[in-house]
């Protein structure tokens, strides 16, 4: 770097140059790509990007189900257990969640107590199995914090001479960085879980870090499984589909459009929907079934679709028959 | 010997904000403004405790980014007019507030307070507060640490390893070239951790930094001293946990000292109470209203209703609440000492900035607490995480648990659908930024090709900085920050471009290294 002897240059000058440059952003990201971060004990983020191309060519070879296919992502953990799991936990450690856009993301509830998580982005097929498109490194999410129980104790007495050895939850080993999956392969199938909607609560705005405070865990764990924030398509919505998902510019995604056209554009309109109902009642939006928390509040997020969107609410009582609904 | 321990940690941070393509620029006054709120009169407090005798040790971490701008002739003489603007503006309170004598009070306070920060900066320290800092290090009261190069969130930019490992040395170099000797240890942004990084801390000659507490309670192996000592996380590198009630006792609003009826208001300013046409000259701009620095009333109450504010109530509330925290010290080492093989260390992590910036009264507080500790009682005594090694080289081992110290203790609060976004950018830049330093034709250094990759590799550290998220994520600045991260990394690519393409206008290069002139030494390699 120039040393201070050389007289710096102009500011309109220095200026020019920026608003110059700035035109080298965003960059096209060509990929296939697809990463995965532990966000907290209970979510997982996925970013990814798909050459058009490529799912073009792929759905082609699928037929006329190709266009329709749906393209998800498929969560797997690879957590090595030195005891054998039972059938719940088995049935959290592998699921799709529908995801749209090539240029895209995505939060992923995760139910299961395993730690370590590879996704795998493609097209399923219809008989379960999955075309990928990429790989992703491993993430591994934090161990679920103490419960309350345990943090009071701890915290009122810390200094317990007793040495406790017993390993916790947590799997320390370092994440892997994979290099994305490009040569499209199936796999084998894994469970689909429902792909409802939900949302783990956002904090309210601070100007600074303020005191971490205990975790609420039940709020995350009663958030369904494979809950993201791109909607899972029903089978009849899919099919009332013209075009390929990735073909329609989903208002979640950021589009890019350099190279020959003019587009550059950052979008992220979503519904937020929240409420509460009275504790115990079940909800459906969307037709899909919506986790109501212990206390009847409930939270989701969900692509702003490109038509106009009714919003169908059918509430049930635990008692059979009891169902009303709005809309 | 003490009962207990007590290791008072103030992390000083601001993002590089530097605008010479620019007359002025809003954001530089951050830097101005925590210099005379902040950083003068915590170095006042540690100058008068030297000059007393009081035999105390704290640990102050001086991020990279600050240290970039404490040494910027630029921004120094920046600095001084913003000074001399707001003298003016105190010699014209004092005359507006003639005839009512509490105001004039306050004005009086006010102006002395200014020249008194301008006769510091300038008289004693000849415009250079890193030199400081390191006299009050080599006289053996401060411990000085520095956090990764750019505050960088490292829980996130771990999808590429090579990001990581950047920071942290980076970040290690820039505290050598300030200090002339390596950090003893590490403020990772955000008290943002996770297993491995440990790895580059020590790569990078950190023997410890600073967690959240639940890094410490949820780590592989539970914590026979739960967060009141410090673990060895596996390599000889020592993960210090937060105390949950110090920080509760200073950071919180409510139930927190800052909180008190007496201390100065805070967003009470005249910036946005006087008449425009009177403020105009010293907002910014001339055109928008912005904080200046004149308040004059105390917090009273929830209410808009305010009373003036007086210096000396104030004083005697911040006498009270040092007696009240150093009682709580002293009970926490009476209490968990018998069920320990070693003294309780309790670690108040704090932002230095809410010490006189957001807490008027923080460094007299701060004078008080020490003053206190150290003449009144014996049960516990001010220690530096080195001092505590060094004490008891013998820390558990375990693995911390992933967690940070913001929202939620996990990396909510930089990675949500605000500012999610960003990060494919980063994460690309990184990989790219990878390719071009691990080329086999590497240039002449101080060849054009040479100067444009170190100059991308400053390009992609200011844009990995936590800042930008972090206030996305607030809402308060999303227009610069957003900017910030697109310019940086704009850039960078351009700057990538030019280099795969061979050509690069020297012009322009020269430009950019003269608007990002952070880390003059940096070697592109560290991203190899």
């Amino acid at each position: 770097m120039p040393r201070a002897a050389e007289a710096p240059p102009a500011p309109e000058f220095l200026q020019q140059v920026a608003d110059e440059v700035r035109a080298w952003f965003p960059r096209q990201i060509e990929g296939p790509e697809l990463v995965l971060i532990d966000v907290d004990p209970r979510v997982l983020h996925a970013f990814w990007s798909l050459p058009l191309a490529l799912v073009q060519e792929t759905r082609a070879t699928l037929g006329t189900a190709g266009a329709t296919a749906p393209l998800v992502l498929r969560l797997e953990a690879t957590d090595v257990d030195t005891a054998p799991v039972d059938q719940l936990e088995a049935e959290c450690r592998a699921f799709d969640v529908a995801v749209s856009g090539l240029q895209s993301r995505s939060y992923i509830d995760i139910e299961a107590a395993a730690r370590r998580w590879r996704a795998t982005l493609g097209i399923k097929r219809g008989d379960g199995t999955l075309i990928a498109f990429a790989r992703s490194n491993v993430a591994t999410l934090p161990p679920v914090g103490p419960s309350p129980l345990q943090a009071a104790a701890v915290t009122e007495s810390p200094g317990p001479a007793v040495a406790v050895a017993a390993a916790a939850a947590a799997a320390a080993a370092p994440p892997e960085t994979t290099l994305p999956v490009s040569t499209p392969a199936a796999t084998t199938s894994a469970a689909t879980a429902p792909a409802a909607q939900a949302e783990t609560a956002e904090p309210g705005p601070v100007s600074a870090p303020e005191p971490y405070s205990a975790p609420e865990p039940a709020l995350a764990s009663e958030t369904a499984p494979g809950a993201t924030e791109t909607a899972a398509e029903t089978p009849a919505e899919a099919a009332a589909q013209p075009f390929a998902i990735e073909e329609i510019l989903p208002l979640s995604s950021f589009v890019l459009g350099r190279g020959g056209n003019d587009v550059e554009l950052e979008v992220t309109a979503e519904l937020y929907i929240h409420g509460r109902v009275q504790p115990g009642r079940t909800l459906q939006l969307f037709g899909k079934d919506i986790r109501v928390r212990p206390d009847g509040s409930f939270a989701l997020r969900r692509i702003l679709p490109n038509d106009p969107t009714v919003l169908t609410v059918l509430l049930a009582s635990e008692e059979a028959g009891d169902l009303e609904g709005h809309s | 010997m003490a009962k207990g321990s007590i290791a008072l940690v103030l992390h000083a941070h601001l993002p590089f904000v530097r605008h010479p393509e620019y007359p002025s620029f809003f954001e530089e006054s951050w830097l101005f403004e925590a210099i005379t709120d902040t950083y003068i009169p915590l170095l006042r407090v540690f100058e008068g405790l030297v000059a007393d005798g009081v035999k105390f040790r704290v640990t102050v971490s001086l991020s990279p980014p600050l240290l970039a701008m404490l040494a910027d002739p630029f921004l120094q003489e920046r600095y001084l007019a913003h000074l001399g603007k707001l003298s003016r503006l105190g010699d014209k309170e004092i005359l507006r507030n003639h005839g009512t004598p509490k105001l004039t009070e306050v004005a009086r306070f006010y102006r002395r307070l200014l020249y008194e920060t301008e006769d510091w900066y300038v008289g004693r320290y000849g415009r250079n507060l890193i030199a400081a800092f390191a006299r009050l290090q080599d006289l053996g009261v401060l411990e000085l640490i520095t956090a990764n190069a750019t505050h960088g969130f490292l829980p996130i930019l771990k999808t590429q390893p090579n990001a990581v490992r950047a920071q942290l040395k980076v970040g290690a170099e820039a505290y050598a070239s300030a200090f002339g000797r390596p950090p003893p240890g590490f403020w990772l942004a955000e008290c943002g951790y996770y297993p491995g990084v440990e790895e580059a801390v020590a790569e990078a000659g950190g023997r410890y930094f600073f967690s959240d507490t639940h890094a410490i309670l949820n780590a592989s192996v539970r914590p026979r001293h739960g967060y009141l000592a410090p673990i060895d996380c596996g390599n000889g590198v020592c993960a210090f946990g937060r105390d949950p009630a110090s920080s509760r006792q200073v950071w919180s609003a409510e139930a927190g000292y800052p909180g008190d009826p007496w201390y100065r208001d805070f967003f009470r300013d005249i910036g946005f109470d006087l008449d425009f046409e009177y403020i105009r000259p010293f907002i910014l701009d001339g055109q928008t209203r912005v904080f200046t620095g004149f308040k004059y009333h105390r917090i009273t109450g929830t209410t808009d209703q305010k009373e003036i504010y007086e210096p000396a109530q104030a004083d005697a509330r911040a006498d009270a609440h040092a007696a009240d925290f150093l009682r709580r010290q002293i009970e926490t080492a009476e209490r968990f000492r018998p069920g320990m093989d070693r003294p309780p260390l309790v670690v108040a992590l704090y932002d230095a900035e809410l010490f006189g910036h957001w807490w008027f009264e923080g460094p007299r507080f701060l004078d008080l607490f020490i003053r206190k500790l150290v003449y009144d009682q014996t049960v516990v005594d001010l220690v530096t995480p080195s001092d505590y090694l060094a004490r008891h080289p013998d820390p558990q081992r375990a693995t911390p648990s992933a967690s940070s110290w913001g929202d939620r203790g996990y990396s909510t609060f930089w990675l949500n659908r605000g500012n999610d976004w960003i990060y494919r950018h980063l994460n690309d830049a990184a990989a790219r930024m990878q390719a071009l330093a691990g080329r086999a034709d590497a240039p002449a250094p101080g060849s054009p090709a040479h100067r444009a990759l170190n100059q991308a590799a400053r390009a992609l550290l200011l844009a990995q900085s936590s800042d930008w998220p972090f206030i996305m994520r607030t809402g308060t600045a999303v227009d610069y920050a957003y900017g910030r991260i697109r310019d940086h990394l704009a850039r960078f690519h351009w700057l990538a471009d030019g280099i795969e393409a061979g050509s690069i206008d020297p012009a322009k290069l020269a430009a950019l290294e003269a608007m990002d002139t952070i880390f003059p030494d940096i070697d592109y390699r560290v991203f190899a």
